[in-house]
Parts: C-alpha cells; structure tokens; sequence
C-alpha cells in the first residue's frame, strides 16, 4: 500500500507539474498564416458574363427566414402607390412594351458595399436594359407637394428608398434617372440577380438597386429608409471611388523584370479621373486608363449603351463604370509592393485608411507579391 | 480496484469506461463515468472537418463563402487528449489540438497553422458525494473544464479559435447495460464565454486592406448550452460502434450572421449526429474512427467531420 501511494505521489508531480506548465507557458512559434491566391490574377474582362457575375443577396444576413424569391413573370406585378393620384399596376409586358419604344441600355459596374480589397470579387460590370422608372410614375401621378422619398419593396421584403429630387429634380448630364431593368448583358434577368425587375440606380452600391421589385411608394416621410440602412449603411448608397489591382494578385509570385499590372477604378459620383501606382513606397505616378476604343471593341453589344450612343453626356471614363489601367514596371527579385490610388472627376480621392464600413471599404489598396 | 466493487462490477466499469473513452469526440468530451484510480486515457487523433454550406443566422442553408459553390471550409487538425484517474472518483482532463484552417473565397485561399486552445478540466463522480449507491453500473458526474488559448493570433484570417476563456459545467448520467458489452449517457452543460483574451494574441490589421486578418473586436461571445447523447456496444470485445448525439446553444438566438473574413460566429446553435466504430487489436489499445455530421444549425457552418484516432490506456500508478 505505501509502494502504491509512492508511486501515485510522484506520478502525480509529475502530472501535475506537466498540467501547471501547460496552462502557463503559452505555445508560441508554431503559428503560421497565409493568404493565397487562387486565380491566376488573369485580366478581368470588361463585361462581366452573367453566369460569372457575382451575387450578393444582402437581405440573407438580416431578414429572417429569406428566401429567393421565384416568380413568374406572367402574374408578377409592380404596385405604385402612396402619394399618388392613381395607384397603378404594372405589368411585365408593360414594361416590356415600354422598352420597345423608350428602352435604355445602360453600362453600370455593380459592386456590393462590402467589396474591398479584402473581400474581393463582389462587383461586375453588365449592359442594364430596362425603362426609366419615371415613366410610370407620370403615369400615377406624383403629388410632387408632398412627396419626399420613393421606398422600394423587393419580393423578399429588402427595402430602400431615393429621394424624390433624384427623379423629379434637376438633371445631372452623365446620371441616367432610376430604371426599371428586365434585361442584363442581352438576356432576361437570371434569377438571382432579380427576375423579374429590379430597380437600377444608375451611381449606387449593390443595396439601393432592390430586386425582385414588387412595390414603389411614394411617401412624405424623408427620414432614411432601407435594410442596409438599419444594419448602419448610408443612405444615399453612392459608390465611393475605389481601385482594385486585379493582376497580379497580392502574394503573387511573378517573374523578375518588366512585369504588367492592370486592374480598375470605379466611383459613383463622377467618371474616374486618374489612377496612380506607388512601388515599393516610392511616389504615386499616373497609370494609362484604357481607351475608349479599346474597350468599346470588346464586346458588340457596348455600342448600343446610353453612353456609347450619347458621348458628348457621358464623357469617357464613364460614372459608375469601372475604368481599367494598366501599368508596367520592371522589377528587382525578392518582395514588393504596389500601391494603387484612384481619384474621380469630382475630386474624391481614395484615403490612406479606412475603418468605417458603412460608405464601402475604399482605402489605398497594397498588393504585396514577389518577384523571383 | 476499490474494495467495495464486485468482480463482475469492476470488469464492467472496465469495459464502459473503454467503450466510452472510444467513442470520445476528439476535443474534450464529459462523460459520466471517472477513471479508475492511477488509469490513464490518452487519444490521438486527425480531424478533418470540410464544409460548402453554413447554416445563416435563421436556419437557412447557403453557400460558406459567397460564390463559391464547392467547399470552402476546411479544418485539418491534430488532436491530443488525455485522462488521467487521480482517485477513482476524480479524473483529471487535458486536450490541445494543432489546427490547420483554410478558408476560401472566390479569389483568395487563407490558412493558419497554429496550437489552438487548450482544454484542461476535471471530472468528479457524484454519486460517492451523493451518498448514492456506488455500484458502476451506473454513474453520475460533473465535468469542469477550461478551455484556454495558447497565443495564438486570434485576428489571423482564420484564427485557431475565439481568442477568449470559455469554462464549463456538464451533468453526465451513463448506464451500462452489463453483462451485456453496452452502455447508454446522456448529459447537458452550461458554457460560460468570457471575455478574458489575456491568452491570445492579435496583429494590427485595417479592414478592407489587410488580407491575413480581421479586425479585432474581441466581441462577447454568446454563453451556451451543451448536451449529448450517446451510447455504444461492443461486438466480440473487439470491435465497437456508438451513435451520437451533441449540440451547442446559445442562449440568446444569433441575429448576425458571419462572412468568410470573420468566421467565428459570436453566437450559434448546432446539432451534430454521427457515430464512431473501433477496433481492438491489443489490449489497451484501439483504433477508432467517428463521422459526424451537422444536420441543424443557426450560424454555424454545416460540416462533415471525420475524426482518425488511436488510443491508448496505460495504467501509471
């Protein structure tokens, strides 16, 4: 009995220093991160395909029980109605035979408000066919006195507004008003970006163009209105201007020498103006914006876009049109960084930091790759 | 072998506690029955959790990460765990896994190798504190455990866990269905998550620029309610099967759901079912295998869990 109760006592020492020493001496060294990149950083194409183009159904993180909506665009209707003189019910075929005679394609990049060089690969840029939304408010009859604020409904209960000014108010040349599109890159609105309407906000984020549009409101109340804007977005849903180095990828490992970056730049309250690059912490010098020829040769159907057809209103780069660069620089082996930095035509430039998710994250990017 | 356990009873004991230490998950599990005195169990294991979808923050399923259809969660880890009977009431409990995370989006893959929390605890059998029968056909016993980070980097885009302290209390009540080689226990416990992160670490990091890392917010991690469900029979004495049931709940519903870049849900609710089967080859050690699958969850990512293991039950004193 006393061997055994030796026996447990030193063991238990033992262990017991083995447990102390555990929970004290923190296990330090053996950690490791890395982020890798998956594509091989190839140019992104000017037009997004539809089946590529990203989808982002924000009402999936705040609205409780979401589900896509499924409609059938043979019953599915668009009410008008609040501070109206005659509610209307908008049929697809109404639209679809209002576009026949007043129809807009128009070229808009769509980026979700929580892209950033972080989270990448939620924005696209597609040819919108669709009707001005105007149109159908004529129709009913607006009661302009009162009327502050449209709300739009999606079927799946996401909400959002526009001030009354943005269609009743002064024009802005290179700001096509508000649409009502049915069409994306030539075809029906594939499901999960909104068949069959959604509403185009010509310069905002992913969250003002609601989907699956079943309902306009015409309201006096002027106070904020939204599902992004309950979780804390702002309200006016402007793209902040923004760029992106989409070749190489950060953590990327090319080939010493001269090496080509390309990649984009967006904002939403006016076309980009420059777009710079900093090596390695040097100065920011301006990169070559792609001409409008040379974009406009990509694909067929860009030639029949508002912008296409009117250039003296929308002057090249495009608001709300991602502007690809591209830039070339040689470089030494081991790791560098390139900076990108984008300023629009109205001025904003892309600040060093960014904390405040609620206009976008639109800080400074660095892509940090090495050469070998 | 205490004196006032029968031989039949003793070689019961034996043979649940086995069974049971089998079908151990690979991270600590409570259990109902203690250790016999100087018995230790020690487990190593691979995990290997992969995941497409997630449960969102009200049930629904889609995909881990936005527009990327196939998986995108991947936990491949090393699990060690230990038990040690100091008496044959009390049970002295020890895990550490070295976890392998990857994550993906729709351009980026992210992984973190580091030692994530440690877990050390204890289990003490009731029923000699009860003043109940102590026959071992049937036990009772509380499990207290702590599970603590290692310092790791718990902003890392994955992290190796929550960065934070959490303590637990779990009841167990197991059965043994002897002479017949089975066994049934059911337990329910209460996770406290503090907010102590004195134990991990973070890197300073800018949303939306950085890429290796999130923010470091140190949230409150919602407490929660665990519970299990598990029994177990052996075929020969040489190969075991149990089916299993656990879950985690929060008290408080999540009402955020998480993204690929902040993947530790603050607050979930899950149900994992599966079962483990063993095989004997020597005395004392096995060679044991567990699925498990996540067939109900509130903002959790829906995985496939396959534990390998190997254990061993030396007797030290």
């Amino acid at each position: 009995m006393q061997a055994y109760d030796e026996s447990r006592r030193h063991f238990l020492r033992l262990a017991g220093g083995a447990v102390v020493g555990f929970m004290i001496v923190q296990v330090t060294g053996c950690e490791s991160n890395s982020v890798e990149p998956l594509t091989t950083g190839a140019d992104v194409p000017f037009l997004t395909p539809n089946s590529s183009f990203y989808y982002k159904n924000g009402a999936e993180g705040s609205i409780a029980r979401w589900t896509m909506p499924v409609i059938d665009s043979g019953t599915w209707r668009l009410a008008i109605d609040g501070l109206v003189q005659t509610p209307l019910s908008v049929s697809y075929q109404d639209i679809i035979d209002e576009e026949s005679r007043s129809g807009i394609k128009l070229l808009k990049t769509m980026r979700c408000v929580i892209d950033s060089n972080e989270v990448q690969g939620l924005i696209g840029t597609a040819v919108w066919t669709g009707v001005p939304l105007r149109t159908f408010l004529d129709r009913a009859g607006i009661q302009t006195a009162q009327a502050k604020r449209l709300r739009f409904y999606g079927a799946d209960t996401f909400g959002n507004n526009i001030q009354i000014g943005r269609i009743y108010g002064a024009p802005v040349p290179d700001l096509v008003e508000p649409l009502l599109v049915t069409h994306m890159n030539g075809s029906p609105l594939p499901a999960q970006h909104g068949f069959p309407v959604r509403l185009i906000l010509h310069e905002g984020y992913g969250y003002k163009n609601v989907k699956w549009l079943t309902r306009v409101e015409v309201t006096a109340n002027d106070l904020p209105f939204g599902t992004y804007q309950d979780e804390g977005f702002v309200d006016d849903g402007v793209m902040r201007v923004n760029s992106r180095m989409t070749n190489p990828l950060t953590n990327a490992q090319v080939a010493a020498g001269t090496i080509k970056c390309v990649g984009f730049a967006v904002s939403g309250a006016s076309g980009i103006g420059t777009v710079e690059i900093s090596v390695d912490g040097g100065p920011f010098a301006p990169v070559v914006i792609r001409s409008q020829d040379t974009v406009m040769a990509t694909d067929a159907q860009l030639a029949s876009t508002v912008q296409a057809l009117n250039p003296t209103q929308f002057p090249y780069p495009f608001r709300a049109v991602w502007a690809q660069w591209e830039f070339s620089t040689s470089l030494t082996a081991g790791p560098h960084t390139i900076s990108i930095r984008a300023t629009d035509q109205a001025g904003n430039v892309q600040p060093e930091s960014d904390d405040d998710i609620s206009d976008g994250i639109n800080a400074i990017p660095t892509v940090h790759i090495t050469a070998v | 072998m205490p004196m006032f356990v029968s031989r039949g009873a003793g070689q019961a004991l034996l043979v649940i506690t086995t069974l049971i230490a089998s079908a151990v998950h690979a991270t600590m599990h409570a259990q109902s029955w203690p250790q016999e005195s100087g018995r230790a169990y020690i487990k190593l294991s691979y995990g290997s959790s992969t995941a497409s979808q997630q449960y969102t923050f009200d049930g629904r399923e889609k995909d881990y990460a936005d527009n990327v259809s196939g998986n995108s969660f991947f936990d491949r880890s090393i699990y060690a765990y230990g038990e040690l009977g100091l008496t044959n009431n009390v049970t002295l409990l020890a895990g550490l896994p070295y976890k392998r995370v990857i994550v993906r989006d729709a351009a980026y893959r992210y992984q973190t190798y580091a030692f994530g929390s440690a877990q050390v605890g204890a289990r003490v059998g009731l029923k000699p504190l009860l003043g109940l029968d102590e026959a071992p056909l049937d036990a009772l016993a509380a499990n207290v455990m702590l599970t603590i980070p290692t310092g790791y980097t718990r902003n890392y885009l994955p992290s190796a866990g929550a960065g934070q302290v959490d303590g637990e209390m779990y009841l167990s009540y197991g059965r043994s269905f002897y002479p017949i080689d089975a066994y049934a226990q059911a337990g329910i416990g209460y996770r406290y998550r503090s907010t102590i992160y004195t134990f991990s670490h973070a890197v300073p990091c800018q949303d939306g620029v950085s890429k290796d890392c999130f923010a470091d917010t140190q949230p409150e991690y919602g407490d929660e309610f665990t519970f299990g469900l598990d029994g177990g029979y052996t075929f020969k004495k040489i190969v075991f099967a149990s089916l299993m049931l656990r879950g985690d709940w929060a008290l408080k519903a999540p009402t955020v759901g998480f993204s690929v870049a902040n993947p530790i849900p603050t607050r979930q609710r899950f149900i994992k079912a599966g079962g483990s089967i063993a095989v004997f080859p020597f005395d004392g050690i096995s060679v044991n295998a567990q699925l498990l699958f996540t067939p109900y969850g509130l903002n959790t990512v829906k995985s496939v869990d396959l534990f390998l293991g190997i254990d061993y039950r030396p007797k030290f004193f």
